[in-house]
């Protein structure tokens, strides 16, 4: 990586890592990142309108893309996050503005009436090009993550960013599914596609390309590449890219993980720090009696295999406990976290009290990371060297979500970025928005 | 011989390069207790520090440079199939400290050094950085992540970003305390994408306390017996096995290691691995049981090999894992069914007890993703059964066919 | 047509073993099998060599049938056979063989060259030489059935096809024959085998022009670029007929097999399914999901329910709906026209074409398209002589067609002409002493 070339790409993408530090650090110092909730638009009617646009990737590349806006506003990667509640009826509107016919279909949602479709396309009737309008109008029957993406041309269309969620929430507040397996504190969605951007030049130029020669070579979360995932929503720079990607949560907490899988490729999906619990596939629960026993069917693991199409809904926790050491840097004497802290200062059982039996190295046989606190202790921070870390004010624990085909941890031939993102677990007290 | 020279002159930096981080006060430094020399081996079974962690074992390993042969020898036409230049890790566990940047340097082994541990164990493992002495241009730092540890703390998953990784002359050791048994795995997380296809990483997993239960204990119907071994905590014998064997799936791309060694930009974007392998071999090498020493430098940097062999009856272990950065690859036992019992370390059972193990011929295996599955041989004949990709084009070891990911299962009446 | 079972001991052709088997004749199942080269023209145009397996008809493997096709003959195993063996003859220009993935060892050993496996069982020789395989204990299930030799180029080449053995045979609540239990407590009305299969045409030109093996121009597959992508050997084209299903009841047992070497991901447009099994084994518990992940070399089983009352428009009346894999840029025919490849489309038969498919329809045979039913059975009228509903058209049944004559009651009105007249008698006398029906409404039969 230290040839002339490669340091030079390197240098262009540290600047970017740079940019993103001093905005991230803007962002931890407001706590205004990493909102506890997905990003998206509620109600019961939608207005979309398929369009053509531009995304910027995590090398600096503008890619042409395909999309669905909202109320006629840019185009958007993913298309918005459309989130209703069980029981409603939806009507979606689309106008299409591009220059080939387009429509939506719903994956998962079994009584879709088609109204006004100017012509019939694979999947799911058409607006025509150039002004088509269709109506599509469905009952949010059975909770769940879901998606959309264009019925017409199908693979193009998916490929060039016609693609979003469907969350349909259950009455039950907090809750995946009706069901209180489904529980959980904080919820993100982490919309997984890639693109080759060999396709979306030639379509921009005018050009059918053959897809059976498709070639990925950006990998995306909520529609951008790391580290843009590690920025808030709807930062003014990325304005066709509104969704960030970072999640926060604390110990003893549950998240859930909403994925979906949107591109044409199968990833394979690694939470640091945990395993995960599955909940749910394709918007059902795993259950070993259906109806009755709730989500007790699924596994629990450490890489989600996410295949083209499919969804998953996983709850993930994080402890801290058994690690042989105090999380907290307690000294024997102290008292128990208020929070949540397994704990009895009296009991050896325990990790409290306990210190990290090996000394960590001098600062100078050491790297640090820009997420690094400077202490190995949740919630503190500690001495580093002039210019290292800095991003992690808080002390939290960061923990990397990404695709363990390393391969898909670049853009282009930058690396690091690619399909990453942070878990954060921060320390009891600190607030998550 | 031009090669040769360069390589030599390539050295000689390396060993300056090396002799500047000693001047910065380079320190080998294994952390052990009970270990009174630094070695990484525990020899003072009275010493405080061991009492105070009487569960303690040590391991040490450097991070650094070396080479690997792949399987293809009717392309070589030799002994030794094409050479490769890699990154990886090599175990230096009882070496003395003064030695292991000497003993560690060009001595990484693929897959690295596996990593077995029990539950209730307190691993302290060593982490040096030797350095790369073929590119001593490179001053990069190594982590060690041990993939699918849960509830982590981020100062030992050794994932840089959020961390901290050892530069060059430098050792850190990580503190785990073992928990959970099943099939991990581990690989330095420092530039993921370039440290993993250039070869560091390898086999981790850990064995079930259960293993351990008093003779004739029983649990619930099934009687315990000194010498069983389960893959999880099962409480009911259900996950019991005779033999073990790790099988771990990874690919390299040939161009990509070449451009490494010539100190070329590095082919992330087309990056195509062509030689796919199980633990570290392409067949036929993967049925070789053999130890190989690489044709560079004649260090024996692949001493794993693939093969499965049991007795007619046994009920054989596959820990199966996937290291591969490009590929998801189906590991398919055509005769012999597969009783997959637990994946990503986790038995699998639903949150309310539920078994949810099942049987099957093949197993999909990301990146990152690992299965326990049990092979029962009770019903199968004496003879030699296959274990290989349904990727069939990575039955390929680069130009070479019938190769691959592909090892036999001998059954021995 | 397959020839299921041997009505005949060939003894040119038994061994010893299959002597033994054959003697428990209701227990055994044999084919005859033969590969060699044929050709797939593809929707663009491009003819592509391929291998394929065909049926010996004469089954004695003295001569060339040249009937080969890919997929190969799908390999029937009626329940309650336990033994099955096949011979197979090779007109290929190279050694090859036949394995099934899934069941045990067919009891020969593998084939060994240069301390390389060659094949993975025994071999038939280049060019008409003859191998015999017997698997005992054969498993019910959905398995793919490949050559053992090289698979790496003989299975891309196109030697794959379906084997499928039931657990128990028999209709169980369907009107139409084809039904059983695939897996304990799996039942089904009918089965349908989905294959997916991918072709590389580098390597079929390859080894046309004997450019493909070691000192060729191509010496491995491992630059696999598949360009064309089937579903039962055919990639979509236009005017390409939909899949008919929805002869037999409402439980509908899809097989999904890939004998591509890249993972397909089948969804059936609008619809859930039951994922029920893999790789021929029974899931612990049955997954509710609209997509199934196919990997290679995978074979999954799926119920798909076709609830005549949750069937949307136009699906009822005949209407198509899509069959697809969701790795879209495969839907292509190796150009940029558009839809292609691994797409399809599922169409409910309706036999007697009253635009009511026969799943919803409460009088098969007949077109019948008012549908009526007076009594509220599920059996239309047309087919309803069974006036008092004790599910038999007979004597007790004749005071009320008197009855409904005299009053123009509808219940005799069997034609829905709006009279009872000598025709509707007619009817009564043509079904008398029959059972009412049939209706495919599922629930008909339990009334």
């Amino acid at each position: 990586m230290k040839t002339e070339t490669d340091t030079a790409l390197r240098h262009v993408s540290a600047l970017r890592r740079i940019a993103a530090s001093i905005l991230m650090l803007a962002g931890l110092i407001v706590g205004g990142t990493a909102q506890a909730v997905i990003s998206g638009t509620t109600g019961v009617n939608f207005d979309l309108t398929a369009k053509e646009g531009y995304v910027s990737m995590g090398d600096g590349a503008t890619v042409y893309i395909w999309g669905y806006a909202l109320d006629g506003g840019n185009v958007q990667l993913p298309g918005p996050t459309l989130i209703v509640t069980e029981g409603e009826t939806i009507t979606v509107t689309l106008h299409n503005d591009l220059a080939e016919a387009v429509s939506i279909t719903f994956p998962g949602q079994t009584d879709v009436t088609t109204t006004g479709a100017d012509s019939e396309g694979y999947l799911a009737g058409e607006a025509a090009a150039t002004g088509g309008e269709v109506t599509y109008t469905f009952t949010a029957t059975r909770p769940g993550t879901y998606q959309y993406h264009s019925g017409s041309n199908v693979g193009l269309q998916i490929e060039m960013g016609l693609s979003g969620a469907l969350i349909i929430k259950p009455n039950a507040m907090n809750q995946a599914y009706n069901h209180p397996s489904t529980a959980f504190h904080q919820e993100y969605l982490f919309f997984l596609q890639e693109l080759d951007p060999h396709i979306h030049t030639a379509v921009e130029a005018g050009l059918t390309p053959n897809l059976a020669e498709r070639r990925a070579q950006y990998w995306l979360i909520n529609g951008r590449s790391g580290p843009d995932t590690f920025f808030d929503d709807n930062i003014p720079w990325l304005p066709t890219q509104p969704y960030g990607a970072m999640a926060r949560t604390h110990p003893n907490e549950t998240v859930l993980m909403r994925v979906v899988g949107a591109g044409l490729d199968v990833h394979s999906f690694h939470t640091h720090g945990a395993n995960f619990r599955v909940l749910a596939r394709d918007g059902r629960m795993r259950e070993t009696i259906p109806g009755v026993s709730g989500a007790d069917a699924g596994l629990s693991d450490f890489t989600l295999t996410v295949a083209p199409g499919q969804t998953y809904d996983a709850t993930w926790s994080w402890r801290g406990e058994d690690l042989g050491w105090d999380i907290f840097g307690h000294a024997p004497g102290d008292p128990c976290e208020p929070s949540g802290e397994e704990c009895d200062p009296a009991s050896p059982i325990y990790d409290h009290g306990k210190a990290i039996p090996v000394w960590l190295p001098e600062q100078q046989f050491l790297t640090f990371g820009g997420f690094w606190s400077g202490s190995p202790f949740l919630g503190q921070e500690g001495a580093l060297p002039v210019g290292e870390g800095g991003l992690n004010l808080d002390g939290g624990y960061f923990y990397m979500w990404h695709s363990h085909i390393e391969a898909e941890l670049v853009n282009f031939d930058i690396a690091p970025g690619g399909m990453m993102t942070m878990m954060i677990v921060e320390a009891p007290g600190v607030p998550i928005p | 011989m031009k090669r040769v020279y360069g390589m030599a002159i390539r050295m000689v930096l390396a060993s300056l390069a090396l002799m500047f981080a000693t001047g910065a006060g380079a320190d080998v430094f294994v952390q052990c207790p009970g270990d009174t020399d630094g070695d990484g081996v525990i020899d003072d079974f009275t010493d405080p520090e061991y009492l105070a962690h009487p569960n303690a074992v040590c391991m040490s390993i450097t991070g650094g440079d070396g080479f690997i042969n792949m399987a293809d020898t009717t392309v070589t036409g030799g002994a030794r199939g094409r050479q490769l230049y890699m990154f990886g890790f090599a175990d230096v566990t009882g070496v003395p400290p003064l030695d292991v940047i000497d003993v560690g340097t060009t001595a990484a082994e693929f897959p690295a050094p596996s990593i077995v541990v029990n539950e209730g164990e307190e691993l302290y493992l060593t982490l040096t950085n030797v350095g790369m002495a073929y590119r001593p241009d490179l001053d990069d730092p190594h982590t060690v992540h041990w993939h699918g540890y849960a509830d982590a703390a981020p100062v030992f998953d050794g994932l840089p970003d959020v961390s901290i990784s050892v530069h060059m002359g430098g050792s850190l050791t990580y503190y785990y305390q073992v928990r959970g048994p099943g099939t991990y795995m581990y690989h330095c997380h420092v530039e993921a994408t370039e440290h993993m296809q250039m070869g560091m990483l390898g086999q981790l997993y850990v064995k079930a306390a259960q293993d351990q239960l008093a003779d004739g204990t029983n649990l619930n119907g099934f009687i315990h017996h000194d010498g069983y071994q389960y893959a999880y905590n099962d409480g009911d014998g259900s996950t019991y096995y005779d033999v073990d064997f790790p099988i771990q799936m990874s690919s390299m791309d040939p161009e990509f290691h070449d451009a490494s060694e010539a100190t070329q930009p590095l082919p992330f974007a087309l990056m195509n691995d062509t030689y796919a392998m199980l633990n570290g071999r392409g067949y036929p090498e993967s049925i070789n049981t053999a130890e190989l020493a690489n044709t560079e430098n004649g260090v024996v940097s692949q001493q794993q090999n693939a093969l499965v062999e049991a007795n007619a009856g046994e009920k054989v272990l596959l820990r199966i894992s996937n290291l591969s950065i490009t590929e998801y690859f189906t590991l398919m036992s055509p005769q012999i069914p597969m009783r997959v019992v637990g994946v990503g370390a986790s038995q699998l059972r639903g949150t309310g007890g539920a078994d949810l193990s099942y049987k099957t011929n093949s197993v999909n295996v990301g990146g990152g993703q690992s299965f326990d599955a049990i092979l029962d041989t009770d019903d199968v004949a004496p003879g030699t059964y296959f274990l290989y990709t349904t990727n069939l084009n990575f039955l390929s070891n680069n130009t070479e066919e019938r190769g691959g990911i592909m090892t036999e299962i001998v059954i021995h009446p | 047509m397959i020839n299921f079972i041997s009505k005949t001991v060939n003894l040119a052709l038994a061994s010893i073993l299959a002597l033994a088997f054959l003697g428990l004749e209701a227990n055994a199942v044999e084919y005859w099998l033969s590969a060699g080269t044929t050709t797939l023209t593809m929707p663009d145009g491009e003819v592509i060599q391929m291998w394929g397996y065909g049926e010996d008809t004469d089954q004695d493997l003295s001569t060339v049938e040249g009937n080969y096709s890919v997929p190969g003959p799908e390999l029937k195993v009626p329940a309650g056979d336990t033994t099955l063996t096949i011979h197979l003859r090779n007109d290929l220009p190279v050694p090859s063989s036949l394995m099934i993935a899934g069941q045990p060892a067919d009891g020969t050993a593998p084939t060994y060259s240069g301390g390389r496996v060659l094949s993975f069982n025994d071999e038939a020789g280049a060019n008409g030489g003859t191998v015999t395989y017997t698997w005992a204990n054969v498993r019910p299930g959905t398995f793919l059935y490949t050559s053992a030799t090289n698979p790496a180029v003989q299975v891309q080449m196109g030697l794959y096809g379906a084997m499928v053995a039931v657990l128990e045979d028999g209709p169980l609540c369907g009107p139409a024959p084809g039904g059983g239990t695939a897996y304990p407590g799996i039942i089904f009305d009918e089965d349908l085998t989905l294959l997916f299969s991918e072709i590389d045409p580098a390597l079929h030109e390859a080894v046309a022009a004997d450019d493909y093996g070691p000192g060729k121009a191509i010496t491995s597959t491992v630059n696999y670029r598949p360009l064309y992508f089937l579903i039962n050997g055919v990639a979509k084209e236009a005017g390409s007929n939909p899949i008919e299903i929805g002869s037999g009841g409402d439980r509908l047992l899809i097989r999904f097999l890939n004998a591509g070497l890249e993972t397909a991901m089948p969804v059936i447009q609008g619809f859930y399914m039951q994922l029920v099994a893999d790789d021929g084994f029974p899931m612990p518990f049955p997954s509710e999901q609209y997509s199934v992940m196919l990997t290679a070399g995978k074979t999954h089983d799926a119920i798909f329910s076709l609830l005549c009352d949750s069937l949307p428009e136009p699906i009822s009346s005949t209407g198509t709906f899509a069959v697809f894999d969701r790795r879209a840029h495969r839907l292509t025919n190796n150009n940029a026209a558009g839809d292609g490849g691994m797409m399809t489309e599922f169409t409910l038969l309706d036999q007697d074409g009253e635009s009511i498919v026969d799943i919803c329809d409460n009088c098969l045979g007949v077109a019948n398209p008012a549908q009526v039913d007076t009594d509220g059975d599920l059996f239309g009228n047309f087919c309803d002589t069974d006036l008092n509903n004790d599910l038999y058209a007979d004597f007790g049944d004749v005071p009320l067609m008197v009855r409904a004559f005299i009053w123009q009651e509808e219940a005799g009105d069997f034609n829905s002409d709006g009279s009872v007249n000598f025709y509707d008698i007619a009817r009564f006398l043509d079904l008398f002493n029959t059972t009412p029906g049939p209706s495919g409404q599922s629930n008909a039969n339990h009334f």
